[in-house]
């Protein structure tokens, strides 16, 4: 097991300490740690927008790893989205959460809270992280009253700190995996990265001012529906199994088990599905390689008329128009 | 009566005198309200990452208006993305040219040194976006990506018009659902004009043109095909409804995509194939005579042979072939 300790920051001047406690180097953008700890991509970007550092890491832990995050500024708040195989746990002072793809894979923390992780050996880190300075928040709020009057929701009004554990929703999953299969660096990946950035921002904004931020679950039921989540994910190839089906294998009633699935997913199972199901579809069409009667079948559609209303229902645009555009 | 209106483009300062002109309200800096008398609806204006800025339209117009975008000191590109219902017109240099999506012109490319006016189409929904980019971003983005530039040249000397591909329809399809008085709507907007410069990069880019993607069950039937003339070169040519029964599509799609994708046809692959095959038996010796040669790959006449073997080779094959010296 190795403990580090180290900083982020909402300007460059962490980028060196960062290496250096990792037993790495820079090069470019690309910031190397050391082999025993981890192999893969760090990528960090300064965005042009003032004021805010974005960071991509996709990398593979080699060794069981202690991390200590506590910040030499205090002056910005990170907004983490992860998407990491396998929950890692991450304690502050008060509580531990189980983070990761589909735990709470969303978080704002202020960079006045030490946060600890703890991460296994083998563990695929995913993940980026957003890093913003508290005066750009400020002026925001200024400007925006709706934000202004809603800041509490991501706030810990007793302590005047920013902390918030959130769920993502499938558009932030949809925007994460398509990063993940470009390739790192140049500008083509710049631009892509920047263009993510801004769109998990206003996602987030939007989620927060429509009340879609999560109050507290009970820790086990939102552990079932994690699971269900899990299920249906990787069910994206067959229809919809019943509601009845996957409340039983959360062990709960129907009834709760939607409320609660709407809760905190902000859709209903069936939607939740479909919208994974389509986003797979214009991938599928994206690659050229299967006719859209192929991609209705593979995905088990009811029918290829099903498919195309719901598909232009959800992007706008016919499955036809858009790969005759490609 | 069109009149003629001013809008300038990149800096945030131009929108004032726009709203003026217009007699418009200006709100939170960056939203235009259309008036009454003119229309409905909206101009929206944000700055994007430095050297980029993004104008949205979204407009029912009433009257005519002719909107005028000139010269400035700083050179720039203007995106043009246009999705509105009917094609609007572009007036450059004396010179009137529709663009609009219904017309597979969804992505028409400017510059700011030249005089243009932009004139939609009254009555119907105006839907465009534009972002301007400098020159010298625009040359970090392209990477010197010969395509690319090629387009921006077309660009640079007068326009260049070009179809939406796919996913930037989809990205500006979004656009439509969200509401321009959102909080979250300014970084969405900023996030989806550089996907779409992204999805223009890409789309353009030398290396996204070179590869003809086939849905994989044809690419297949293909190779199959492909296999079996390789496997019988001995014989003769199979026909193209065999050969299109191989492959499991019709003989027309047959036809068309071998030709797409192996730059010949069946028939002129196959003769090329069995004429190199012919070469090696020249002259590998284990012939008495030609006559051996040519029973064996199935030529009716030794005069057709000799004809097709001299147009690949340009020469006879009497001058390859190498005598049986064992016996």
């Amino acid at each position: 097991m190795i403990t580090i300790k180290h900083s982020y920051g909402a300007d460059l001047d962490w980028i060196e300490s960062f290496a250096k406690d990792f037993g790495g180097s820079t090069h470019g953008n690309f910031i190397y740690t050391s082999e025993q700890i981890s192999t893969g991509n760090r990528y960090f970007l300064n965005t042009g927008e003032e004021d805010v550092v974005l960071l991509y890491i996709d990398v593979i832990y080699n060794d069981d790893v202690h991390i200590i995050q506590s910040h030499e500024k205090k002056d910005f708040i990170g907004l983490y989205f992860n998407l990491t195989k396998g929950l890692t746990s991450k304690t502050t002072a008060d509580h531990s959460y189980d983070i990761g793809m589909l735990g709470y894979d969303v978080s704002i923390i202020d960079s006045l809270l030490e946060i600890e992780y703890e991460i296994r050996s083998g563990t695929e880190f995913y993940g980026i992280c957003i890093f913003i300075k508290k005066i750009k928040i400020e002026n925001f709020a200024r400007a925006n009253e709706a934000f202004a009057s809603n800041i509490d929701k991501i706030m810990d009004v007793d302590k005047n700190t920013f902390i918030k554990f959130d769920h993502m929703s499938p558009e932030n999953f949809t925007i994460l995996n398509n990063l993940r299969k470009m390739e790192v660096g140049g500008e083509l990946f710049n631009i892509n990265l920047m263009a993510a950035g801004y769109h998990l921002i206003s996602n987030y904004l939007d989620r927060m001012l429509n009340n879609e931020v999560i109050e507290k679950v009970d820790n086990e039921d939102l552990l079932n529906i994690i699971n269900v989540q899990k299920v249906l994910i990787n069910s994206i190839e067959k229809p919809f199994p019943s509601v009845k089906t996957i409340a039983d294998k959360a062990h709960m009633s129907q009834t709760k088990f939607k409320k609660l699935f709407r809760k905190i997913t902000g859709m209903t199972p069936n939607n939740f599905h479909l919208t994974y199901k389509l986003e797979k579809a214009k991938e599928l069409l994206e690659n050229k390689t299967y006719s859209i009667t192929e991609v209705s079948d593979q995905l088990q559609f009811s029918s290829y008329t099903y498919f195309i209303f719901k598909f232009r229902k959800y992007f706008g645009v016919s499955p036809n128009t858009f790969i005759k555009k490609l | 009566m069109s009149s003629e209106k001013l809008f300038f483009g990149l800096a945030p300062e131009y929108q004032f005198q726009f709203a003026e002109d217009i007699g418009g309200v200006l709100i939170k800096n960056k939203i235009i309200k259309i008036p009454q008398n003119l229309g409905t609806g909206h101009v929206f204006y944000i700055r994007s990452i430095p050297g980029m800025a993004i104008l949205l339209w979204d407009c029912n117009l009433e009257k005519e208006l002719n909107i005028k975008a000139y010269k400035d000191n700083i050179k720039r590109y203007i995106f043009h993305y246009d999705l509105s219902d009917q094609p609007n017109s572009l007036l450059i240099r004396n010179k009137k040219v529709a663009i609009g999506n219904s017309i597979n012109y969804g992505l028409t490319i400017l510059n700011n040194q030249t005089e243009t006016f932009f004139q939609p189409v009254i009555k119907q929904r105006t839907f465009a976006l534009r972002f301007y980019i400098d020159h010298k971003l625009m040359q970090i983005f392209a990477d010197n990506d010969k395509n690319v530039m090629q387009k921006l040249k077309k660009a640079k000397n007068n326009f260049f018009r070009d179809d939406i591909d796919g996913n930037s329809l989809l990205l500006l399809v979004s656009l439509y659902e969200k509401s321009i008085y959102d909080e979250s709507f300014d970084s969405f907007i900023k996030g989806t004009g550089l996907q779409l410069m992204s999805c223009f990069l890409k789309k353009n880019s030398e290396q996204s043109l070179s590869p003809n993607k086939l849905p994989e069950f044809d690419h297949k039937g293909l190779l199959a095909s492909k296999e079996y003339l390789e496997n019988h070169l001995q014989e003769q040519f199979p026909s193209i409804t065999f050969l299109s029964k191989v492959a499991g599509m019709s003989g027309t799609k047959f036809k068309m995509l071998f030709k797409k994708v192996f730059h010949n046809t069946a028939h002129d692959f196959f003769i090329r194939e069995k004429m190199n095959l012919a070469h090696k038996m020249l002259q590998s010796g284990d012939y008495d005579s030609l006559e051996e040669i040519i029973y064996e790959l199935h030529f009716n006449k030794i005069k057709q042979f000799f004809n097709k073997y001299f147009q690949i080779f340009k020469k006879d094959p009497s001058d390859d072939f190498i005598k049986n010296n064992k016996k």
